[in-house]
């Protein structure tokens, strides 16, 4: 749980001259492993479309892709790929999306800590890939190490590390922690408590599910408020 | 011109008017206006004091039989002044009313632009992730039409029931059955329904009709799974600009079909699993996938009906204009060529009267 944040500390003590003891997939990757699945893509791509082209009308366009799509915006956005840095980069890339908002694109920040659901873990510049199921908690975003800090609450999501030192995080819902309200919070957490209480022993799984769900997100942010 | 309303020409208008075909009563005094306009270039005084004897004798009751002269078919039917005024006055209403929708779509439209612009960031880690996979092959496939509910918007309905089609067909069964269609939106289903009754497992309507929400996609998705499919193809129109959209294939694995895939090369096995065991992990994420595809797919279409209602209004109205200037001229004509036989009539009866 806490062995990837004890890793993280000791590479951070190494960071002085930007020597790395340790050699990370990022070597292994070196010469682009997002090259290679934006390869297979287009072949898995061309394949569907011969298929396709069998059964369509001479006169149907061919359709469109969403990886087409993302190759694009990341072209017109990114100003091309960054060459794959000999060793690891400085900052880490980090995007943070929801359903209905853009909170963060390509940012360059220090270290995010996100809460999984295992524990939390700090994301800094070279670490080793991982794919994570986030928890209700706070992710903390240090733009700059400990100088400027975000902080926000999320209901729950993913968030991928990449080989290439960029950290995706999808959530459902994320709000500012200063935009909590510490009264609705108390509210809310009684309320489930209390529904939870009376729901114990009826046999409705689904709604015992709900409430537990209810008790878990508020007491969190109960938590993360410091009540 | 007097069949309907509808330029050929034009594939985005639709027929602004549905012509009754009413029996029609013919007035004596327009069949005796006509007569006396055709009477006028082609025929001698004498022939036109006729006609003008005979419309008197008509008018006394004396003969109830009028006989037309020079009409060349049964079939051909000219309209009167008042009908010409009634339907000039219905062709500027629709001209209105388009004209009106066509401003609420554009204001929609900017709107649904914004929501659609930011929902497409949360695709873009999972597809980077895990990759888009349309041609895989599996065992159940469904394929998911994304259609409006509302009609007037022009041909994007019927690109993505195009779309659906020939994707169920690829995917199908090696025996000729195509796989299986959920569709969402009614227009969607009308079209689906004639042809692909058999493969149709649901339908959903009303998304969206409120707000598109994100607990809304999930309750779709919720649905989806319920018909346990290996893969999902969601077909939905991506809005390009607000006269440009391309109709989209985005591709939903599940955990076994993602995890076919991945053997075949993919760079999942060199990431850690911080959570769940990988299993479990990849059923949830596929399925906050397709709650997210679903979404995404969702306010893109919505966007490009928007814009595409936009465009086809906009055509409608320049339509309406059009004919609204041909019929004026007609009106006036025929107006001017009433007052003229009028005047002749009278002037040539006071001559021969005169004689």
């Amino acid at each position: 749980m806490l062995r990837s944040l004890g890793s993280q500390l000791l590479r951070r003590s190494s960071t002085v001259q930007n020597s790395r003891v340790f050699t990370t997939s990022a070597a292994r990757f070196a010469d682009g492993g997002d090259d290679s699945s934006a390869a297979n893509s287009k072949k898995r791509i061309e394949e569907f479309l011969d298929k396709f082209t069998n059964f369509a009308p001479s006169t149907l366009a061919e359709p469109h892709f969403p990886s087409q799509f993302a190759a694009e915006d990341a072209k017109v956005s990114g100003k091309g790929e960054e060459e794959p840095a000999a060793g690891t980069p400085e900052k880490l890339t980090f995007n943070f999306y929801l359903p209905h908002a853009v909170i963060g694109s390509k940012q360059k920040v220090d270290l995010v800590l996100l809460p999984a659901t295992t524990g939390d873990f700090g994301v800094m510049p070279g670490h080793v890939p991982t794919v994570a199921q986030l928890r209700p908690g706070v992710i903390t975003i240090h733009k700059e190490l400990d100088k400027d800090i975000e902080k926000y609450f999320v209901s729950s999501g993913f968030a991928f590390v990449h080989p290439d030192s960029s950290a995706d995080v999808c959530a459902v819902e994320a709000v500012k922690l200063e935009d909590l309200d510490p009264e609705a919070v108390r509210a809310g957490l009684a309320e489930y408590n209390a529904k939870l209480g009376s729901l114990q022993g009826k046999a409705d799984d689904y709604e015992i599910a709900a409430a537990q769900i209810g008790v878990e997100v508020y007491s969190s942010m109960n938590s993360a408020l410091g009540l | 011109l007097w069949a309907g309303l509808h330029d050929r020409h034009c594939p985005h208008s639709a027929p602004l008017l549905r012509v009754k075909r009413r029996k029609r009563r013919f007035n004596r005094r327009d069949i005796m206006l006509r007569r006396a306009a055709n009477t006028l270039g082609r025929q001698r005084l004498g022939d036109l004091a006729q006609s003008v004897l005979a419309r008197d004798a008509v008018a006394a009751g004396e003969s109830s039989i009028v006989m037309i002269r020079n009409d060349p078919a049964q079939g051909i039917r000219y309209a009167t002044l008042q009908e010409v005024k009634l339907r000039m006055r219905s062709v500027q209403n629709i001209g209105k009313i388009t004209s009106a929708m066509k401003m609420v779509a554009a204001s929609k439209m900017r709107l649904a632009q914004l929501a659609t612009e930011n929902s497409r960031g949360i695709t873009y880690p999972i597809l980077k992730l895990l990759g888009d996979h349309p041609g895989a092959d599996v065992e159940k496939n469904i394929a998911v039409a994304i259609t409006s509910d509302k009609g007037l918007c022009g041909g994007i309905n019927s690109t993505v029931c195009k779309f659906a089609r020939v994707t169920s067909d690829t995917t199908g069964t090696d025996d000729g059955k195509s796989s299986t269609l959920v569709v969402i939106g009614e227009k969607g289903r009308a079209q689906l329904v004639r042809d692909r009754r058999e493969s149709i497992v649901a339908t959903i309507q009303e998304v969206g009709k409120v707000k598109m929400t994100f607990s809304q996609a999930s309750g779709v998705a919720e649905e989806l799974m319920k018909t346990e499919f290996d893969v999902a193809r969601v077909i939905y129109n991506r809005f390009k600009s607000a006269i440009a959209y391309k109709p989209t294939i985005a591709t939903v694995l599940s955990p076994d079909a993602l995890e076919k895939e991945m053997a075949l090369g993919g760079t999942l096995d060199s990431y850690e699993f911080e959570g769940p065991d990988r299993a479990e992990f990849l059923q949830d994420l596929s399925e906050f996938q397709l709650a997210v595809v679903l979404f995404n797919g969702m306010l893109e279409n919505n966007c490009s009906e928007q814009a595409s209602r936009m465009a086809a209004m906009e055509s409608s109205t320049k339509n309406a204009k059009e004919m609204l200037s041909k019929l004026t001229l007609t009106y006036n004509r025929t107006r001017q060529a009433a007052i003229t036989t009028e005047l002749t009539e009278i002037i040539s009866g006071a001559a021969a009267l005169e004689k």
